[in-house]
């Protein structure tokens, strides 16, 4: 009894605010009922987020590696398929109502595409209203004044005045603003994290660096931690303090954004820092351009999903899944790495 | 080096009413430049700077409410002599449009029919300008897509198996089959992931290198343009503000606005604060009078709120249009 007293109670004080995902993996189907075959969209993640101390962790990939479906299992938007997603020590998929609706406003979305996240006949305004009045700490529901300030002062958070916002459609703000007013509207239920997929891809290069400085200040000043979905490794070493990468489904490499980004170890992690195009002309070089190749017929390979790319190949990688090795600091799902490891 | 295309003085507003109010947007207002034959011309700015409607324009595409006011675009495409294209007719346009000059419009993965095959495609658009019959086409889609490194299976799958890089690859293959001397694309790389990017600049550049065009590249991504330009313009609220060497943009940029784009590029490596430019782009419907980039801009002076600076060159290939750098 004394035992299971100190278990609960230990877990309250331990696991406040922690996010862990467990094996988790998400199939999809593809193909109708005779040509039937899946895709594993994700498979066997392993993460742990401790939101206490506020960090900002870029999950980068190319498109199809499933960063996007492994933040939609986080937000809610769909079921996981064999694995634990667990919250404050919950898993998300047994919570009850009341306790779901508190775990989903912890956890807040901020788009890709601005344009299209708010309807273009209400005003935008209108969208901060809703959440503020439905997901904020409003003593009476309802009661304007309150949710006024509150959207007043979350505007403030990105920058943006209440006077500039008011009664607007968003044909009538930029790209840039819309996504502060997206940011905005996601920091009305006081998360712990903010999930961005790609939130900078569509906002024009000037005002791309604006966002990514938001998010730092975001992280800084309030304490709010961001899981940056992207393909840009450049802004994710900017602002990020750890990074994983992702290949069809699978992390790859995973550890300090400094470690892994100054000297990346996975040959798809080397491709994928070698196709940045740095902005430096002297540096130009003109390469020579690659064959392509079908994106699910990588999906389908029994080892190394990189093995058709790879100039490293081995028999192995056909046939098995390399483990995940730690060296060097982080860790890294290759062959190459069999035998060097080092204690964490 | 011969100019293939000259544009002089060229105006193109947007002239629409809305409940008998008069809007004009000024999209490419008073734009003189020359892109030389064998170079690849990058043109860069935000959005909404007026990038894809002075593309329309070069192309010869000027349907209401866009219309022209003034100035002309020249094409030198030798034995010919010169030819204003806007004021061909419509016929010999068309002509000219994918032998001689091709467009690789904005988005333009997305313009493959999803319920024909890519083979069927190709043909339709082929037939429609050349007279060839089924084998002469046949070879001239495997030769073309072994020059663009697609596998040949590719002819025979739909648009929705392809990824979007590949995609991307076809449409390209498809605007550059009949090799035309002028190359135009706008955004080619934007929604694609860095590889797929690295991909394509890379083709791109290949093209250019195997086949001796000319190419105008779009894109509002500096990094792109580094990695790819000749000379680069830069253009803010419908005009062109800097034209110089690539290397001279990123090293010694004369423009504030330059100045701010350049030193705002995110490099691994570098933690140190990186600034956007301050402020918004004017509205094109409703310019501010003198420089349109006064608002936004940390040396502003008088005269800057009277004037409008016009571009003038300082040396023989770099051109600035601000009243910092006059006299």
């Amino acid at each position: 009894m004394l035992l299971l007293v100190f278990c609960i109670g230990g877990e309250k004080i331990y696991n406040m605010n922690e996010l862990k995902l467990i094996n988790v993996s998400k199939l999809y189907k593809v193909g109708s009922y005779l040509s039937r075959t899946y895709v594993e969209a994700v498979k066997n993640i392993n993460l742990e987020f401790d939101m206490n101390t506020p960090f900002i962790f870029t999950l980068a990939g190319e498109s199809g590696s499933g960063k996007s479906t492994l933040a939609k299992l986080v937000l809610g938007i769909e079921k996981v398929t064999s694995g634990e997603l667990i919250f404050n020590s919950k898993n998300i998929d047994n919570m009850e109502k009341q306790e779901r609706k508190n775990y989903l406003k912890n956890v807040q979305p901020v788009f890709q595409n601005p344009f299209e996240t708010f309807n273009p006949l209400r005003t935008v305004i209108s969208y901060l209203y809703t959440t503020a009045i439905k997901c904020g700490n409003i003593s009476t529901p309802g009661k304007k004044e309150e949710a006024q300030a509150i959207v007043q002062t979350n505007l403030d958070r990105v920058g943006l005045s209440y006077q500039e916002v008011e009664g607007k459609y968003p044909h009538e703000f930029s790209g840039g603003q819309l996504q502060r007013l997206s940011i905005a509207r996601a920091l009305i239920p006081s998360p712990k994290l903010l999930i961005a997929d790609e939130p900078v891809s569509m906002v024009d290069a000037s005002l791309r660096m604006s966002i990514v400085n938001l998010f730092k200040d975001l992280k800084d000043k309030y304490g709010v931690s961001i899981i940056y979905i992207t393909h840009d490794l450049a802004t994710a070493y900017y602002i990020s303090d750890y990074i994983a990468i992702m290949l069809r489904g699978q992390i790859i490499e995973r550890g300090d954004v400094e470690n892994v980004l100054m000297r990346p170890l996975h040959p798809y992690s080397q491709l994928l820092k070698e196709s940045i195009l740095q902005p430096v002309p002297n540096k130009r070089r003109k390469g020579r351009a690659r064959k392509a190749s079908f994106e699910v017929e990588e999906f389908n390979l029994p080892g190394c999903k990189f093995t058709e790319r790879c100039s490293f190949a081995e028999d192995i990688c056909r046939r098995e899944n390399p483990k995940e090795y730690y060296v060097e600091g982080r860790t890294v799902r290759c062959f190459l790495y069999e035998g060097e490891e080092s204690s964490p | 080096m011969d100019s293939v295309i000259s544009v002089k003085n060229l105006k193109s507003y947007y002239v629409s009413s809305i409940f008998g109010k008069k809007i004009t947007v000024k999209a490419v207002n008073d734009v003189t430049f020359d892109i030389l034959s064998d170079e690849i011309v990058g043109i860069a700015g935000e959005s909404g700077c007026g990038k894809t409607t002075l593309l329309n324009v070069l192309l010869g595409i000027v349907e209401p409410p866009l219309r022209v006011f003034d100035g002309e675009v020249l094409y030198s495409l030798g034995k010919n002599g010169d030819i204003d294209i806007l004021r061909l007719d419509e016929e010999k346009k068309l002509q000219l449009r994918w032998q001689v000059v091709s467009y690789i419009p904005q988005g333009s993965m997305n313009i493959l029919n999803p319920i024909r095959k890519i083979k069927k495609i190709f043909f339709d658009f082929a037939k429609s300008k050349k007279n060839l019959n089924k084998k002469e086409f046949e070879l001239l889609l495997d030769q073309r897509l072994e020059d663009l490194k697609l596998p040949l299976r590719v002819k025979d799958s739909y648009s929705h198996q392809l990824s979007g890089g590949m995609r991307q690859r076809v449409a390209i293959a498809l605007a550059t089959i009949f090799k035309p001397k002028i190359v135009v694309a706008d955004e080619p790389t934007t929604a694609l992931d860095v590889v797929m990017q690295r991909d394509i600049i890379d083709l791109l550049g290949e093209i250019h290198e195997n086949e001796k065009n000319t190419m105008v590249l779009v894109s509002h991504d500096l990094s792109i343009h580094s990695n790819m330009s000749d000379r680069i313009f830069i253009m803010y609220a419908g005009k062109i503000v800097e034209i110089g060497e690539t290397e001279e943009i990123f090293e010694e940029p004369l423009h504030p606005y330059t100045k701010f784009l350049i030193s705002s590029l995110p490099r691994i490596g570098d933690k140190s604060l990186k600034e956007s430019v301050p402020g918004k782009p004017p509205s094109l419907s409703d310019l501010p009078e003198g420089c349109s980039f006064r608002e936004r801009c940390p040396y502003a002076m008088d005269i800057c709120e009277r004037e409008i600076p016009d571009l003038e060159w300082k040396t023989s290939d770099h051109a600035v249009a601000c009243f910092l750098h006059r006299g």
